[in-house]
């Protein structure tokens, strides 16, 4: 177990450093630094910065040396004093803009995370345990359509038929008379009725997915020879099923944790782009459009961190759960 | 590609005995089980259709993707009539659509368009429209269908907030975004296929290298690196620029999977007995590699590349509609569906969906005949 | 059989059809077979793969799985006091439970594959027990250790907390065999148990078996290709042929006096020590036709030396019953033919 873990940790570190080095070159991508955007930013303002200011400026924010210097200090900034550079957009560091937002992103997420796996893991079990019944034909064909659509077409076709029976769309994640009202009942009830939206269009395709994956799993479990040998020994079917393959089947569930993360992050862009919800998804949209490279960069630097971390806890969770990973035994 | 495959295979005659199947060449095999698969069948039609309409944008668009009615801005789909019977003579034969009345509402200065029986718009097979060049090559003047009157309006799906028609705007659409679909993958491909084969031919440290870095890039998630890498784009380029390097960008980040995919097929071909076999029975290496691993190969192939062209679709589409992949002039699937962002122009729009139907169509299509495809490449499974 | 059996039968097939849905159409993988097991004997079931004697075996505790069906017959038990056809029960019957595991424990050709891979074998083991036998947590683990003391696994109080993929093929079929004994049963059924095992484990592992058998008084069903073990072990044979049971009789007559020409064929394509030094081995000409497309006739008659233009490829053959009770399908023991040929 040690050996594993400490296999995934020289494996996390060299992943994060990968990453780090893929955002400072797209930060750097866009012709220009920062100064130079600054310096053009005051001349529309009309005052101009003398070569000396941009000099003392570019030091300052350690632009001076070659690119490798520069990815030196950007790297121990961010590692010393979690420094992650200056917005240029909103005239902020880059961590108090993405600090404010972070909270209710991960929510959302995480919250979508449960929900997804709620639905998934039954629907999938039902679909492979009863397999070519009318209801497994309805999921697979749900399934399907769910992963052929971009979620911000789903998100499109919700806002349609929103606006046409209740003439609105419920956007942000409270309305106006309980944003500022202190927590009771009522402002949670309100902040189920804003989150399920978001929540149904961030979770479909990973609910798809899921269940894809649930049920091709289960289906190749319930085909092997221990399933059979376990019968003959007079285990009962309610018991085979929830000791035997479920279990295993459990194990590719976990492992989704991994691609899920992110893919949940991405929803988050299109509906919080749409619904105007107070996330990361927006800011980084945003971002992204204006060529605020740093307050990009950083986004993606953040999300592909929670990203390692997902993949690092499902990681542990696969070796908990499965003596032969844990044992270092591959089959 | 796949659809090619599919339909070049004159051997489809039919008769499946058992006799045959002993004899049949690993092609009919791949051929006689994809059959079976009904979706994959269907969806291969649908792709084929859709190739053709690819190959002759300018002739099934009825218009110029240039073409735009400021008359005209978010007029509602017509309906393709073949009798009349509210014209000066009554009952009337003639394939025609009505043309529209419009209305301003005074306050919100928003036009609403209807369908007015009484005007009648004359629309005919092979008419002339505006000229074009066929393969940049051979110039012509002859749409599917459009107009008898190019001045007049036949929106079949409607217009665009900007009065163009969404029908000719979607023929074009679908040859950008399909096409950014399958040269990404193919690109993807040729990147995987070079990698990886440097990777086999040198083994060793080389591969070990290789396979760590794919490892590595495999870690970084694909999507926010998809929309950092397209925004760092300059913004003054060129459309056609643009399609290339979005199309790379989209290769760049798929290419890894492919290639894992392709070496592990590789591998795992090399150790199955029919290889050993073949080796023992003392056919060359080379014929082993031609004859024996090859055709049972490329099927195999032909199922991921084919599975892999919907998320590089799904992934243009969205890196449009958020602004950041594609832009107008040029048209894409999400380019188009932009249009339909706002919900204030959805509500009373709904046509404006119609190019994401399609998204979804052709997306099903390509996992469908990936899936057929992926079944049938073990012929002998069953 | 050549001498009445003393032995009780204990469980009687009679009839039993087996078929797959396919997408080519149905294969009737076991077509009518008739097999008895008597109590305390061994009945080996020999034939190619692919003639049926698998799923013959997983019908008796109805472990065909779909698209694979149980379409007729009737498998009667007669260890209870009561004799029962175990075809007739619910899913849910007491009885069908009991007989699984309890009365009848089965061991399978993939050892290290029919264990779960995820949880220990001894978790294992104790799960068997307390279902069978009720007991608690802790008898049944002491129970375990015994058992696989039993069955010869060194070192029991440490095994019992391995997980399968730790332990050798032959070591988990051991275990199987441990959980196949759990609650005592009558009869043991063996699905080619030693196939996937080395030459010395196999001898050691039906080593095993024989004495167990002795021990425990049970019948064993030893389903296997190898007449090498069927030679070692049956009291009694039958050889199947594309889902039928061609020839039925003591080990004795079998090895003595095969009249089934199939029998015979098979048998000569054994290498016997001394006998063949120096000379080709017989095989049967053919292969085994797929069961989709059964031969017309007799379905042993395109690959048979003997076969008889006009009826083996048109009539089934008869079941003639010789005296002493062992049968062959085949006509060459048909009155009629006998009577052509004098």
């Amino acid at each position: 177990m040690l050996k594993y873990l400490g296999r995934r940790a020289i494996y996390i570190a060299a992943t994060l450093l990968a990453i780090s080095l893929v955002v400072f070159v797209i930060i750097n991508l866009p012709p220009g630094d920062y100064v130079t955007a600054l310096r053009a930013r005051y001349a529309v303002q009309g005052q101009g910065l003398t070569d000396a200011d941009v000099e003392a400026l570019r030091v300052r924010y350690g632009l001076d040396g070659n690119l490798l210097q520069q990815y030196w200090n950007w790297l121990t900034q961010i590692v010393l004093h979690g420094d992650l550079g200056m917005s240029f957009e909103h005239q902020k560091p880059v961590s108090e803009v993405i600090g404010a937002r972070l909270g209710a992103t991960l929510g959302i997420s995480i919250g979508t995370l449960l929900v997804t796996w709620a639905l998934a893991f039954p629907i999938g079990v039902y679909s492979a345990v009863k397999q070519h019944s009318i209801g497994d034909y309805t999921v697979t064909t749900i399934g399907f359509l769910g992963l052929a659509t971009p979620n911000f077409l789903i998100a499109l076709i919700f806002i349609y038929f929103s606006v046409t029976w209740f003439g609105s769309v419920p956007s942000g994640l409270c309305s106006p008379e309980w944003c500022d009202a202190s927590w009771n009942l009522g402002k949670l009830l309100d902040l189920i009725g804003h989150l399920w939206i978001p929540m149904i269009v961030i979770g479909t395709a990973g609910v798809a997915g899921l269940v894809r994956v649930i049920r091709n799993n289960l289906l190749d479990e319930l085909q092997r020879p221990y399933v059979t040998a376990a019968r003959a020994r007079g285990v009962p079917e309610g018991r085979l099923l929830r000791r035997y393959p479920l279990r295993v089947a459990l194990n590719p569930f976990v492992s989704t944790i991994g691609w899920i993360l992110p893919l949940l992050l991405v929803g988050d862009i299109v509906v919080g782009q749409i619904l105007g919800l107070p996330t990361l998804g927006p800011i980084m949209l945003g971002a992204l459009k204006a060529q605020d490279m740093y307050l990009a960069g950083s986004i993606i630097m953040v999300l592909s961190v929670v990203t390692v971390i997902g993949t690092l806890i499902s990681d542990l969770l696969l070796g908990w759960l499965d003596p032969r990973i844990r044992l270092g035994h591959q089959r | 590609m796949t659809v090619k495959e599919t339909e070049a295979s004159p051997e489809s005659a039919g008769a499946e005995g058992n006799g045959r199947r002993a004899t049949a060449s690993q092609r009919q095999l791949v051929w006689w089980s994809f059959k079976k698969h009904r979706l994959a069948l269907v969806s291969a039609w649908v792709l084929g259709f859709m190739l053709v309409v690819i190959a002759f944008c300018e002739f099934f668009a009825p218009f110029d993707d240039r073409h735009r009615d400021s008359e005209y801005t978010t007029a509602p789909p017509q309906v393709l009539k073949l009798w009349d019977t509210d014209g000066p003579d009554g009952f009337q034969w003639g394939l025609h659509v009505d043309g529209y009345t419009s209305e301003q509402d005074p306050r919100s200065l928003r036009i609403t368009y209807e369908a007015n029986p009484e005007d009648r718009v004359d629309v005919g097979f092979f008419v002339k429209g505006e000229e074009y060049e066929l393969f940049g090559l051979i110039p012509w003047d002859r749409h599917l269908i459009g107009p008898e009157d190019p001045e007049d309006p036949m929106y079949l799906l409607g217009t665009t907030t900007d009065g163009q028609d969404l029908l000719s705007q979607l023929v074009y659409a679908t040859r950008v975004s399909a096409s950014v679909g399958v040269i990404g993958v193919l690109l993807a491909f040729a990147l995987g296929i070079v990698l990886g084969a440097i990777s086999g031919y040198f083994g060793g440290w080389i591969d070990n290298v290789i396979q760590r870095v794919i490892e590595l890039f495999m870690a970084v998630p694909s999507i926010p690196l998809w929309l950092g890498l397209a925004a760092a784009l300059p913004a003054d380029m060129s459309p056609v620029t643009r399609y290339f390097i979005i199309t790379t960008i989209l290769a760049l980040v798929a290419w890894t999977g492919l290639a894992r995919e392709v070496r592990g097929r590789f591998l795992a071909l090399r150790g199955e007995e029919f290889v050993t076999s073949a080796l023992l029975d003392g056919s060359s290496r080379r014929r082993v590699m031609f004859r024996h691993m090859l055709p049972s190969f490329s099927s195999h192939i032909i199922a991921a590349l084919s599975l892999s062209i919907p998320s590089m679709i799904l992934a243009e589409t969205a890196l449009s509609w958020l602004g950041l992949g594609l832009r107008p002039p040029a048209v894409s699937w999400g380019v188009q569906l932009q249009d339909a962002s706002k919900w204030s122009v959805l509500s009373g729009a709904p046509w404006l969906l119609i190019p994401g139907l399609v998204v979804v169509i052709v997306v099903l299509a390509f996992n469908f005949v990936g899936d057929g495809m992926r079944d049938a490449a073990d012929p002998y499974k069953h | 059989m050549s001498e009445p059996h003393s032995a009780q039968p204990l469980l009687e097939i009679s009839g039993l059809k087996t078929g797959f849905d396919t997408y080519d159409g149905k294969v009737p993988a076991v077509d009518g077979v008739d097999l008895t097991v008597h109590a305390g004997k061994t009945l080996c079931v020999v034939g190619e793969s692919g003639c049926g004697k698998s799923v013959t075996a997983r019908s008796i505790l109805r472990l065909v799985d779909a698209p694979g069906r149980i379409e007729g017959g009737t498998i009667t038990w007669h260890g209870d006091d009561e004799p029962f056809d175990v075809l007739s029960l619910n899913h849910d019957d007491k009885r069908l439970q009991r007989l699984r595991g309890g009365d009848i424990g089965m061991i399978f050709q993939e050892p290290v594959a029919s264990l779960l891979p995820l949880r220990t074998v001894g978790a294992q083991l104790v799960e068997v027990i307390r279902i069978h036998t009720g007991m608690d947590k802790q008898a049944a683990r002491k129970r375990a250790i015994e058992l696989l003391d039993e069955v010869g696994i060194p070192k029991p109080e440490e095994r019992v907390d391995a997980y399968p993929f730790q332990l050798s093929g032959g070591m988990c079929q051991r275990v199987m065999i441990a959980i196949a004994l759990c609650a005592n049963p009558s009869l043991l059924i063996a699905d080619e148990p030693t196939t996937a095992l080395d030459v010395t484990t196999q001898a050691r592992i039906l080593d095993l078996i024989r004495r167990l058998q002795a021990e425990h008084h049970m019948a064993v069903m030893f389903i296997t290709h190898d007449l090498g073990v069927v030679a070692e072990l049956a009291d009694e044979v039958a050889v199947m042929y594309l889902g039928k049971v061609v020839e039925r009789a003591g080990v004795e007559e079998i090895f003595a006096d095969p009249k089934h020409p199939y029998t015979r064929q098979l048998l000569e394509s054994v290498p016997v020590l001394g006998r063949d030094r120096g000379r080709d081995l017989p095989t049967i000409p053919g292969t085994v036709p797929n069961p989709l497309h059964r031969p017309k006739g007799c379905s042993f008659h395109p690959r048979c030396s003997e076969a008889i233009a006009g009826r083996c490829d048109i009539d089934e053959p008869p079941e003639v019953v010789f005296d002493g009770g062992r049968t062959a399908q085949c006509v060459l023991y048909d009155d009629q033919t006998e009577g052509d040929r004098a």
